[in-house]
């Protein structure tokens, strides 16, 4: 198993006269100066489902799938899938938000129905009512007044999506303030839960940073790597992607600033994000402010 | 005279009131204080006379009775307002109980419940379709790679089935509550998109729930200056009080008894913008709207406070 930062160390060096610049070329990568979420957001993603598919060894030598192919082109043409032309971003169709669908709460009733604590609950609270026609919540039992957020993340579930309830008798102004809130508590959460903090939004201050580190050049690479099965030194990583910068380590600047660069960008969780970020200025582009079926 | 009052609520008119009688009860200078209003004190006191109303249309005549008396006594008077309901944030988690029962809803619809199972549990209890995020790539041709990409990405829901219609339509449709609407939030997105996609959902919400005056606009210090020069409360109070003494006046008549010293016409100042304005702050969906300000004005400020006047 690989991954962009960290080649198999199983695997060997590749041979002192390897030469990646027969493979590599930076100058390929110049105009990634221009990209904006879309692109980035589609460069990455195919990349790191094709890492995922070459770190399936055993998927790589059963498959019909030409990989000499698809490597060869991509390092010949690395910035070839633009926005025009990768069908596996369809940015208008993502959205950060919909509305409750009715499966969603089918299933998520069969779920809690088969608990037992909370049909105890519901009777508990179905008595409460019985006795008083408007109790305050605080003598609620507990489980009826639970997130059902929580109750998800307590009973497996993975906690990606949330549901919320919205009062439209508030103003505006209300809403979004008080959205606030509820958003920066469940990032809280999330960042205790597991370390990461979702980016507010990526900048194009991001991106510069992304280009002149030449982490998709240096993401190509570890594809190289990973279909050869063979480690690549990180001094020959440097000198491919900086020819020009003669008076830094630039092995160093691999390590310290390229891979854990590649590394934040293969996660997952950034790729949702920057694909949400994609999504909705495609979305601005193609409508101004678009958003045809939100609701 | 307060004893009197009331009698135009069972159809009648007492004979020992006048117009002069009722006139002479209001006091103007008991409300110069709305100028200091908060938000609050302005929910209060609008829900004092919307309790007023409400016993009138319901026919109480006791409460209707005894809660005029009270509100002309003392027409500032802080009255009991719970805002214990409003400390609810008008965004928030959905609730377990909510989920509860929201499936008690859906189970009114057999055949929406139907398409659920089937969605679930797939035709004859087969594992549901649609859902499985693995896709078997083996067989691809390289011709067929982009395709399979996208399969990927797409990852599960074929939701054009009636089991993925939206539960806030099916609010809308029958005979449930409008003012709360439901959504589902990808946590993934960067916070600025989950805003941008909110305010959208809130704008397409607002139109298809129907819910007339919806509060799009927050309350000003402006608004607050507006209702308390335009002396909307009194005008209530004063309307309120010759509807249960059964007695008509004019506009001329109650315009000159609420702006004595006013040179404008003080008739077309009713017609045009207190009875208007009074109208409005009496609806049930504007009261809602002022109710969540008012908590929110005491969980975290948005409006002026008093003490900074």
């Amino acid at each position: 198993m690989t991954s962009v930062s960290q080649p198999d160390q199983s695997w060997p060096k590749v041979p002192r006269n390897f030469e990646l610049s027969k493979f590599f070329n930076v100058e390929r990568y110049a105009v990634a100066e221009s990209f904006g979420a879309l692109q980035w957001s589609a460069q990455l993603t195919f990349r790191f489902l094709l890492i995922r598919l070459l770190s399936r060894g055993e998927f790589v030598a059963n498959s019909n799938v030409d990989f000499n192919y698809l490597v060869a082109q991509i390092l010949d043409d690395p910035l070839k899938r633009t926005d025009q032309s990768v069908p596996e971003l369809r940015p208008r169709e993502w959205r950060s938000l919909w509305d409750v669908d009715l499966e969603s709460i089918f299933h998520s009733y069969r779920n809690i129905s088969s608990d037992e604590r909370v049909v105890a609950a519901m009777s508990e609270l179905e008595s409460i009512y019985d006795s008083s026609p408007s109790p305050d919540i605080s003598e609620w039992p507990i489980l009826p007044r639970t997130s059902f957020y929580k109750y998800g993340l307590d009973h497996g579930r993975l906690g990606r999506e949330a549901m919320i309830s919205v009062d439209l008798g508030a103003t505006d102004e209300r809403i979004l303030l008080d959205m606030k809130d509820w958003l920066a508590a469940k990032r809280q959460m999330m960042f205790e839960r597991d370390g990461y903090k979702v980016p507010t939004r990526f900048s194009d201050a991001d991106f510069d940073k992304w280009h002149r580190s030449r982490v998709l050049g240096y993401i190509d690479i570890m594809i190289l790597s990973a279909h050869l099965k063979a480690k690549i030194p990180l001094h020959m990583i440097g000198e491919a992607l900086f020819p020009m910068d003669r008076n830094i380590d630039v092995a160093e600047r691999v390590r310290k600033v390229v891979k854990p660069l590649a590394s934040f960008l293969g996660d997952s969780r950034t790729l949702d994000a920057l694909e949400g970020q994609a999504a909705a200025e495609s979305r601005e582009i193609h409508s101004g402010m678009g958003g045809d079926d939100a609701g | 005279m307060l004893d009197d009052i009331g009698d135009g609520a069972s159809g009648k008119r007492a004979k020992s009131v006048d117009l002069t009688n009722v006139l002479s009860l209001l006091d103007i200078r008991r409300y110069e204080n709305t100028r200091n209003f908060s938000i609050r004190d302005w929910y209060a006191a609008l829900s004092r006379r919307v309790h007023v109303k409400l016993a009138y249309s319901e026919g109480v005549r006791h409460l209707y009775v005894s809660r005029l008396i009270d509100i002309i006594k003392d027409p500032l008077a802080d009255g009991v307002v719970d805002l214990s309901y409003s400390y609810r944030k008008s965004v928030s988690d959905l609730l377990s109980i909510n989920a509860w029962e929201m499936r008690e809803i859906i189970e009114g619809f057999p055949d929406v419940c139907a398409d659920c199972i089937r969605e679930l549990d797939g035709p004859d209890g087969a594992p549901g379709v649609g859902k499985s995020e693995v896709v078997e790539l083996d067989s691809i041709s390289e011709d067929d790679w982009m395709a399979a990409l996208d399969a990927v990405k797409a990852s599960s829901r074929d939701t054009s089935g009636k089991a993925f219609s939206s539960f806030n339509d099916l609010l809308v449709s029958g005979a449930y509550e409008r003012e709360i609407a439901y959504a589902e939030i990808d946590l993934s997105a960067p916070d600025d998109v989950i805003f941008q996609d909110f305010k959208l959902w809130i704008e397409i919400k607002r139109a298809s729930n129907n819910f007339e005056n919806s509060p799009v606009r927050r309350f000003k210090e402006k608004d607050l200056v507006r209702w308390s020069h335009n002396l909307v409360l009194p005008y209530i109070d004063l309307t309120s009080l010759l509807e249960a003494c059964g007695v008509y006046a004019a506009n001329h008549v109650i315009g000159e008894a609420l702006f004595p010293a006013n040179d404008v016409d003080v008739s077309e100042k009713i017609r045009k913008t207190v009875a208007p304005m009074a109208k409005e702050l009496m609806s049930f969906a504007f009261l809602d709207a002022l109710r969540h300000a008012a908590s929110s004005d005491i969980r975290a400020p948005i409006e002026r406070k008093k003490s900074d006047r």
